[in-house]
């Protein structure tokens, strides 16, 4: 067996080395080619527009750093940005958490296994707008969850949707309960592929199914972790439809997030620049918290 | 003087037999030349049966005019945005639904063809449209919509509970006063005699009608305004926020038998009829303030793009379709009131009419141009918290008056 | 714990079974309240769609309705005569995405996590950031740039923008790392091309992951409103979502036809998820690791 300490593979010759960059290439690029005609160029045209004034019916007219000196001085998007990170610093752990217990609880073998992995994947299936008005209909004073908590014994008649206080965390119940499946399927196709063997010689040095989850399972997913947790974030920066749908920011800014906020100013008060530029802070925000997950969670998993 | 007679028989019979064949319904296709063309309408759509009439009264106009044909292109949700989108690319259609709400901008950034050469040319005068309704889509002079229809607001009362509380019915020649007296008697119970939101789509009136205006919003007739508006809540507590009744909307408190009175359009007639049918409702007008009678216009107009390549065709379209004909179709078939003065008559029920006559003195809602949304968003904010005993009615206007007065340009 | 040399040179094994029935049963347990959790809004649901329009009003809401509305299917198919060619509309994109999505996603996921080449992190990168600008800011570039290319009101102005979704190249790039690397060493041995290796190792050893992202990408273009709510737009170039939602009006006004709507949109993916079950089935990966 041709392994080398580390798991590194034979430097292969000078030829072979550019032979790889070529596949490496040509792998990539159908993928590149459709990234750089519809996206690259898009992202190029919305810098643009940040450093212009833009009502979408006239022409755009530079103005500079206009936008983004505005931006931080708006009240409105301080708030907005308040609730996003709010938003996220609750629902990516608590996504992230849901889905690796049912990982973990599918992973047992237990009865009715297939069962219970189509059924907790049902609330992922339906799309954001149709989750939302459901969601809508059972947040309703006279719809289903005030009647569930009725019939237990507390007498509320909360309007969830429509009060400042339960709003926001109205929406963030609703997206734990539509996205952690999903994130409970990419941990599922990682643990899958540990292999056996090594439980097995686990499970000969007297490691319990518990021991084993958090000593051997768990480390092997990081790369997965990462993933879920990154995915959970950029999702939860880009909160839009159900903010949109249900309760249109409000009630007093209460759901406004930076995303609803940028189509307000965008389409709706005709100042796409500043959206722009709104759209543009966020992206360096998100990028940057990136780049600190894939520091501290992306490692590769050591055999 | 012989061949002069013989010549206007000839061309009385040549327009005969050309308004013969132009079909029953037939636009006035004689005095605009012969169409031809496509063309492309686009709008949202409403609910099923508006959309089969629209497509129906589309098929006639194209069975009237064979060269003409046009595609009816619905949008389904976000008319704004994907009509913003299309003008930003230019690939608008050519007639397109334009809200009274945010025309402003399209007016004046000349995305939008001028008709009055058009209406000219076919017979169309000005005139024949509800003054307030054509005039809020001019702009410069110039008319850049033809006013498909429109709503008022109404006060919609629940006449159960008037009975029950022993209260007489309101009349169209209600003032404040009286307002304020059945509201205090309606308060029973876990009924309020109103619901009015902190939305400024219906406070607005109310400034007008004490003679205020938003420039100075601040001044003795805004404060005398705001000061009855949110006294109602604050002061008198026989009002309450439609989300403090756990309500979406202030027509959801009335449908529920929550709120004894409210003002809201036509629209909430209208779900009433479709899905409460147990209340018993009535509709008068706004009642009148201390100064004047006043009242908020939400329109529609059918516009058409300053880039169209058929504008006559276009035209012919918007005309057929806000024609009198089709809009006296349209009432009867009680989906919307009608935008030309000679159909009022048309109007039976007296709910609909006292929604329609709240348009001769109505001012349209688009107050503040493109800023409109904005200074709404204040408006509220400001009512809210008087409301809510958040802060005195002097403080907040006077906050809301240096807010609002940049937006207002 | 055990050495490399054991793990690789054992007999593919099962997972050790839980041995006490104690956490068995903790285990179902949870596993009930989540069914419960993740259920009770849908069977609501269904049983919304067959109310009328007042009873799904009422207080307090009835589980069971009193009258069951078939009505209210029948009005949403027979609402316009596009309903069928919104469906096929919808199957052709998502099935177009899935197969064309997959093929690209993991070749580059591949490239990414295995293949060493310069300016692999800088790229990588530079992908991770173009899907942090949010989608606002980009309807209007890329509306301009489908219109300049003519793909306005057509179905391949949907789908192709739709190629350049990142989460798939993502999702395989971490899977492909977590693949123990004997995989590819083995066949290096043999002297296999690049292309060889990935395609008849490495893809036989990935079916839950293409499983699962075949799942989600099928699931994202079905489901997908707002992107071609700006670009279609005639009656017959809809998709599902778009037509159902163009006869609502206002949202919310009558929630049992949105109900019934939502169930149109949503049994078409429940049954391709039952369909795709099977895929997550355990891979023989360790059998493929010998000495």
């Amino acid at each position: 067996m041709a392994v080398i300490a580390g798991g590194a593979v034979r430097r292969p010759s000078r030829f072979r080395y550019w032979r790889q960059w070529l596949t490496a290439y040509l792998f990539l690029s159908p993928f590149l080619l459709f990234m750089l005609v519809f996206i690259a160029g898009a992202v190029v045209v919305a810098i643009y527009f940040s450093f212009t004034d833009y009502d979408l019916l006239s022409d755009p007219v530079f103005v500079g750093l206009k936008n983004y000196q505005k931006a931080f001085q708006d009240e409105e998007f301080l708030h907005a940005l308040r609730n996003v990170a709010t938003y996220t610093a609750v629902v990516v752990p608590a996504q992230t958490f849901v889905a690796l217990v049912m990982a973990a609880v599918l992973d047992q073998k237990l009865p009715f296994r297939r069962f219970f992995r189509i059924a907790w994947y049902l609330p992922c299936v339906a799309s954001s707008v149709v989750t939302t008005l459901i969601f809508m209909w059972l947040f309703l004073p006279d719809g289903f969850i005030n009647a569930a908590l009725n019939f237990v014994g507390i007498p509320i008649r909360l309007n969830w949707l429509g009060d400042e206080a339960t709003a926001l965390p109205s929406i963030m119940f609703m997206n734990i309960w539509a996205t952690a499946a999903t994130m409970m399927l990419i941990f599922l196709a990682a643990i899958q592929d540990v292999p056996g063997p090594i439980y097995e010689a686990a499970h000969l040095d007297g490691a319990g199914p518990i021991r084993q989850f958090f000593q051997i399972t768990i480390p092997l997913l990081r790369p997965a972790i990462f993933l879920v947790v990154l995915l959970g974030t950029i999702g939860c920066f880009q909160l839009y439809d159900q903010v949109k749908i249900a309760t249109n920011g409000g009630p007093n800014g209460a759901t406004s997030t930076v995303t609803y906020l940028i189509w307000k100013q965008g389409f709706r008060d005709l100042n796409m620049g500043y959206a722009s530029a709104l759209g543009v802070i966020l992206f360096v925000g998100i990028f940057v918290i990136s780049l600190v997950q894939r520091r501290f969670l992306d490692v590769r998993p050591d055999y | 003087m012989k061949l002069r007679r013989s010549l206007l028989a000839v061309i009385a019979l040549v327009a005969l037999i050309i308004s013969a064949c132009g079909g029953t319904a037939a636009p006035a296709a004689g005095t605009l030349g012969p169409l031809s063309g496509d063309i492309r309408i686009s709008g949202w759509s409403s609910s099923p049966t508006e959309d089969a009439l629209l497509t129906e009264s589309i098929n006639a106009f194209m069975a009237a005019n064979p060269n003409v044909k046009v595609k009816w292109e619905p949008i389904a949700q976000d008319y704004e945005t994907v009509l913003k989108t299309n003008l930003a690319a230019g690939t608008e259609a050519d007639v397109f639904y334009a809200d009274i709400f945010w025309i402003d901008s399209l007016m004046k950034t000349g995305k939008l063809l001028a008709l009055d050469d058009l209406m000219a040319k076919s017979g169309v005068n000005k005139s024949d449209f509800v003054p307030t309704l054509i005039n809020a889509f001019s702009y410069q002079g110039k008319t850049y919509g033809i006013p498909k229809d429109f709503n008022t607001l109404g006060l919609v009362y629940n006449k159960d509970l008037f009975k029950a509380a022993g209260v007489a019915e309101p009349t169209n020649d209600w003032t404040w006063n009286d307002l304020s007296a059945a509201a205090k008697k309606l308060t029973s119970g876990s009924v309020v005699g109103l619901s009015l939101p902190a939305d400024a789509a219906r406070f607005v009136p109310f400034l007008w009608q004490a003679g205020g205006d938003l420039n100075n919003i601040n001044n003795a007739a805004g404060q005398a305004a705001v000061d009855f508006y949110t006294g109602f809540e604050a002061k008198d507590n026989v009002s309450k926020l439609p989300s403090e009744l756990g309500m979406g909307w202030a027509g959801e408190a009335f449908e529920k038998g929550k709120a004894a009175m409210v003002f809201e359009g036509g629209w909430l007639p209208a779900d009433l009829n479709n899905n409460f049918k147990t209340v018993n409702y009535g509709v008068v007008q706004m009642p009148k303030g201390t100064a004047a009678k006043s009242n908020l216009i939400f329109t529609v107009s059918y516009s058409i793009s300053a880039k169209t390549k058929n504008p006559t065709a276009a035209w012919a379209l918007a005309n057929y379709l806000t024609g009198s004909d089709n809009q006296a179709k349209v009432l009867k078939a009680g989906f919307a009131l009608p935008t030309r003065t000679a159909l009022s008559s048309q109007i039976t029920n007296p709910n609909s009419k006292a929604i329609f006559d709240g348009a001769p003195y109505g001012k349209p809602f688009n107050y503040a141009s493109a800023n409109t949304g904005k200074v709404n968003d204040e408006i509220a904010k400001a009512l809210e918290s008087i409301m809510l005993k958040k802060s005195s009615v002097k403080d907040a206007l006077d906050k809301l008056a240096t807010t609002i007065k940049p937006l207002l340009q | 714990m055990a050495t490399r040399t054991a793990a690789v040179t054992a007999v593919s094994v099962q997972r050790p079974r839980l041995p006490f029935r104690i956490s068995r049963v903790l285990f179902l347990a949870v596993a009930v309240i989540f069914t419960a959790l993740a259920l009770t809004p849908f069977i609501l649901t269904v049983s919304g769609s067959f109310k009328t329009k007042s009873e799904i009003l009422d207080w307090p809401p009835t589980i069971i309705p009193t009258v069951f509305q078939w009505q209210n299917y029948v009005e949403v198919w027979t609402n316009s005569h596009f309903f069928p060619q919104w469906i096929l509309n919808s199957i052709f994109l998502a099935g177009f995405h899935l197969i064309v999505y997959i093929a690209i996603a993991s070749l580059a996921g591949y490239a990414f996590a295995r293949l060493n080449f310069p300016g692999s992190s800088v790229l990588f990168i530079a992908i991770l950031g173009s899907i942090m600008i949010p989608g606002q800011v980009l309807w209007v570039p890329k509306f301009l740039l489908i219109n300049q290319l003519g793909l306005v009101d057509n179905l391949a102005g949907v789908a192709f923008p739709n190629l350049a979704e990142v989460f798939g190249v993502f999702f395989m790039t971490q899977f492909f790392k977590s693949l123990p690397r004997e995989l590819e060493e083995a066949a290096s041995i043999d002297g296999a091309s690049t292309f060889r290796t990935f395609r008849q190792i490495i893809l036989p050893n990935a079916y839950p992951a293409l499983a699962a992202l075949a799942i989600l990408r099928f699931q994202g273009s079905w489901n997908e409103f707002q992107w071609p709510l700006i670009v279609l737009r005639s009656p017959e170039h809809l998709t599902l979502p778009l037509g159902l939602a163009s006869f609502q009006g206002l949202f919310g006004v009558n929630w049992n036809w949105v109900l019934a709507g939502a169930m149109f949109n949503a049994v078409p993916i429940i049954l391709l998820v039952i369909f795709f079950q099977k895929y997550f089935i355990r891979s023989a990966a360790s059998s493929a690791v010998k000495g």
